[in-house]
């Protein structure tokens, strides 16, 4: 009889990397419209596998708006609808969304106001009541007024501490202009914190929070009979104005390589923002210019971040993006560098900025899959699924936006790529914002001979420090 | 703002298979658990939702696994880990990831050590095929010049994290303070600069050879996968990795503070903060729930007995908060405050005490300790929404619990206290005596500090 042959446990052939399967559809929800008695229009996405609901109300409202004297309003006004309202003074409403274990709240940017409820199905009943008089019914009662002044002054003054909100601010500000709607500080002034008055909120919520000037996306476990008669009735008093327009200027043109350099004595790193005026989201070019994007600067692999962090161990990260408002934003490259690097890291940037004109095919190909593959994560979780639908909306993107995702982004070429770099990214014409220890990293900064140095103070960028 | 949005019909959720058991008021992860010849414990969870899956590996070692002298390492192995091993070439991992369509990530902590990737699940095998040829072969593909490589990348996270941010060095004055000089979290995970200097390639090859093995590793996979056939790839990807030997756990004696600790920092920042420490109980024993209870009473939402008192009624601090920062081999509980400017840190810290003390005589009310529990409850649901939070939760309660599905027990932790329990916990552990006081002030205003009589 034979022996056994001892059997060696097989090893995995991995002399090739393995390839993926096919691709697993993505199925994506059915989206119901319809609109409330009030005229809220409301997109419902149905998911029943765990009892939770995310409501969504998106307000044409935000920084834009803001009047010339009164900088920070939307900002605090967003703040202050969940401080008291209905009945229920602050401490009350506060105290009854935090023991039900719900989210509630709002938030203004640039173009928008956003008001999101997430809530258990179970909780839903008593959920729903405070949603509704935080659109109705917000009290902007003069003691939490008085808080929140209070509260935006020293934030204000802690902001001085942080290097990368002076980099952001002043960037903002170099590229649009100080007076343009996109640098207007969103979160107000000294002064503007200490003029605003409850008359200024409730004009704000008459004007800005209504049926008329926004729509609602709901995304969870709800079906439409139960999102009609539960919300006709909260919102069945909600009176419609006038729908805001959107008027933002496009901001001028970057003409030449401009440094702005803001002193940080002792400094360990260099906060860098390099860009310009860029691109607002409904440009017919957004896949080339994400699928560029990627390979410049939006993903672990790509060309800044391999060279800033992986390479030269300037960093722990690189980054660039287009951020894409409802008007022109801007480009944007940016990163936090060691200070003794900072001269080099900035001619890395520069080297970037201008080699993306040529990309390789096999590049191409990893950006483009990173995005369309990737995509079905974005359907995760309600909170998810309701953004995406309600950025469709707000940007006025086609009706089959998020159908056509995936092929939009596999149709991307190298030319297309290479058309959108030259056309988008223009490094000769080019802001740099600079904020680290001056004494150290000038003379490197000089010697590259980039462009025009010009000194600004903190001061310059924040306002004065408030007392 | 019109505009309609027209898709496929599918009633897609209908057939969906029950994610998560949340049914009579009963949490849970499904899952199967698996152990393979050479150690390896394999996790998996089912998850139909959308075509992704999530796939996580936890190795048992952390900071607190760490000598003196070589602090920041187990975090400086992580970056390692993601420059290639045997048969990956250097930048391939994230190349090859990326070009699926995944994305992936890893920590440190002082307990363990996570390596994840989410993917769409047709790439499944390429992630296991990544994983394992990190676990089996990454010393095939190590050198000294990528040590130097990661220890730059490392220098200057840290740079980022606690050099060039307000307050930056607190929670490494903090540990240092409160842990005794021997004990596993005496140092901060991130590792001080010259000991990452000091870090060697011999170093490296030593760490790996003794933690990097399978019997000290846990493999999560969840979301569209078919559990058998999973089963076979993961075996046939990691079946040839030899084990290693055995992994302790280190061990660190129970302690508390003879007297409290004042000590003052000066920083870059324009207001005085406070941070009041106290040793506690490790993660999931006694104490460790009544303490987050605490913490929530504090300072969660703005009822909170010390946001109320101190922010909104007083306004003498800016922010506040509570947390007990639960860990193996013993906890922090930390309470935050952030002064305003013109008030002192005395005034803060006066207000605190009273507060406490009043938790410790009085106990908390029912309404209080049910707002814990149903935020817990809808805090489950909020992550058993994600592959990777789900992934996450059945490590994490598997390597402190050895049970992957607890969470219904952790929950009944919480439902199971009662008010007094609260106070208990207050007067056992939250005493003036055993506690450090850390006062960060702005440069020159030492006189903000509290400071021992």
């Amino acid at each position: 009889m034979a022996t056994a042959a001892r059997v060696e446990a097989q090893k995995a052939a991995r002399g090739t990397y393995p390839s993926p399967g096919p691709v697993r559809p993505l199925t994506l929800p059915k989206i119901q419209e319809f609109r409330l008695g009030n005229g809220l229009p409301v997109y419902l996405v149905e998911k029943r596998d765990l009892p939770i609901v995310q409501m969504t109300f998106v307000f044409n409202a935000g920084s834009i708006y803001d009047p010339a004297a009164l900088p920070g309003l939307a900002a605090m006004a967003a703040d202050l609808l969940d401080e008291g309202a209905g009945d229920k003074n602050a401490l009350a409403f506060s105290e009854e969304i935090d023991f039900l274990g719900i989210s509630l709240g709002a938030v203004a940017g640039r173009d928008r106001l956003s008001l999101s409820l997430f809530s258990p199905s179970a909780r839903l009943e008593q959920a729903l009541p405070l949603l509704g008089d935080m659109l109705l019914r917000p009290r902007f009662d003069t003691g939490e007024l008085e808080r929140k002044r209070t509260e935006g002054l020293v934030r204000i003054k802690q902001s001085y501490d942080e290097a990368r909100i002076i980099a952001s601010t002043a960037f903002n500000q170099v590229v649009f202009g100080k007076d343009h709607p996109y640098a207007r500080p969103a979160n107000g002034t000294e002064a503007s914190l200490k003029s605003i008055q409850p008359a200024d909120l409730h004009n704000f919520h008459n004007t800005f929070i209504h049926p008329a000037n926004g729509f609602l996306v709901i995304a969870g476990d709800m079906d439409r009979a139960q999102a009609e008669r539960t919300l006709g009735t909260l919102l069945r008093d909600w009176k419609a104005g006038a729908l805001k327009p959107f008027v933002v200027p496009d901001p001028p043109q970057t003409r030449g390589f401009q440094i702005f350099l803001i002193d940080k004595p002792g400094a360990a790193q260099s906060e860098l923002r390099f860009g310009h005026p860029g691109l607002p989201r409904n440009t017919p070019d957004f896949f080339p210019v994400q699928v560029m994007n990627t390979i410049l600067g939006a993903s672990f692999t790509s060309r800044l971040n391999t060279n800033i962090r992986e390479v030269h161990g300037y960093a722990y990260g690189a980054s660039s993006s287009f951020n894409m408002p409802k008007g022109k934003g801007a480009f944007l490259g940016a990163s936090a560098v060691q200070s003794d690097a900072t001269d080099k890291a900035v001619a890395e940037f520069v080297k970037e900025f201008n080699a993306i004109r040529t990309v390789e095919e096999q590049e191409a190909e990893k950006a483009r899959n990173y995005l369309a593959l990737g995509f079905p994560g974005e359907f995760e979780s309600i909170e998810s699924i309701a953004a995406q639908v309600a950025d469709v909306l707000f940007f006025n993107l086609p009706e089959n936006y998020l159908n056509a995702y995936i092929g939009e982004v596999l149709k991307v070429g190298k030319g297309d790529i290479e058309r959108v770099a030259k056309a988008y990214i223009e490094p000769k014409n080019m802001v740099l914002v600079v904020v680290g220890d001056q004494a150290k990293i000038e003379p490197g900064l000089r010697a590259l001979k980039l462009g025009k140095i010009n000194y600004l103070k903190v001061e310059d960028v924040l306002g004065p420090l408030p007392k | 703002m019109k505009g309609s949005i027209k898709f496929v019909f599918l009633a897609w959720w209908a057939s969906l298979l029950s994610v998560s058991a949340f049914s009579q008021g009963r949490v849970g992860i499904p899952y199967q658990m698996h152990r393979l010849a050479n150690g390896l414990t394999v996790i998996l969870h089912e998850d139909h939702t959308i075509p992704m899956v999530a796939v996580d590996v936890w190795y048992h070692v952390g900071s607190g696994y760490e000598k003196q002298g070589r602090t920041g390492f187990a975090h400086l192995f992580e970056h390692i880990m993601f420059e290639g091993s045997g048969n990956v070439a250097e930048g391939d991992f994230d190349n090859l990831l990326e070009q699926v369509g995944g994305s992936n990530n890893g920590s440190t902590t002082t307990d363990r050590t996570n390596y994840y990737e989410t993917l769409p699940s047709n790439a499944l095998d390429v992630a296991l095929f990544l994983e394992s040829d990190r676990m089996g072969y990454l010393l095939d593909a190590m050198s000294p010049g990528k040590v130097d490589g990661q220890r730059d990348v490392v220098k200057n996270e840290r740079r980022q994290s606690y050099e060039n941010r307000p307050y930056g060095l607190a929670f490494e004055a903090v540990v240092q303070n409160l842990f005794p000089t021997h004990h596993p979290y005496h140092w901060p995970t991130i590792g001080y600069m010259d000991d990452l200097t000091a870090a060697s390639y011999e170093d490296v090859v030593e760490f790996f050879k003794k933690y990097y093995v399978p019997n000290n590793a846990v493999l999560v996979i969840a979301g569209d996968i078919d559990p058998a056939a999973t089963l076979q790839r993961v075996k046939y990807w990691f079946d040839e990795i030899p084990s290693g030997q055995a992994v302790l756990r280190p061990v660190a004696p129970n302690y508390i503070l003879e007297a409290p600790k004042y000590l003052t920092l000066e920083d870059n920042v324009q207001l005085p903060r406070l941070y009041m420490v106290y040793p506690s109980p490790a993660f999931f024993a006694p104490g460790d729930a009544e303490l987050d209870v605490v913490a929530n009473v504090l300072t969660g939402g703005k009822t909170s007995r010390l946001y109320k008192k101190l922010v909104y009624e007083m306004g003498i601090a800016q922010s506040v908060s509570a947390y007990q920062s639960s860990q193996a081999l013993g906890s922090m509980f930390m309470i935050v405050i952030t002064a305003r400017p013109g008030h002192t840190l005395k005034e803060v810290a006066e207000v605190v005490d009273a507060e406490l003390a009043a938790l410790a005589q009085e106990p908390p009310t029912e309404r209080e300790l049910q707002r814990v529990v149903n935020q817990r409850e809808a805090n489950f649901l909020a992550e058993s929404q994600s592959l990777l939070g789900k992934a996450e939760a059945l490590q994490n309660y598997y390597y402190y619990t050895g049970n992957p599905d607890w969470a219904n027990e952790d929950l009944g932790r919480y439902k199971a206290l009662s008010p007094k329990d609260i106070s208990t916990a207050c007067r056992s552990f939250l005493t003036e005596k055993n506690r450090l006081l850390l006062s960060v002030v702005p440069k020159g205003k030492t006189t903000l500090a509290i400071k021992g009589e």
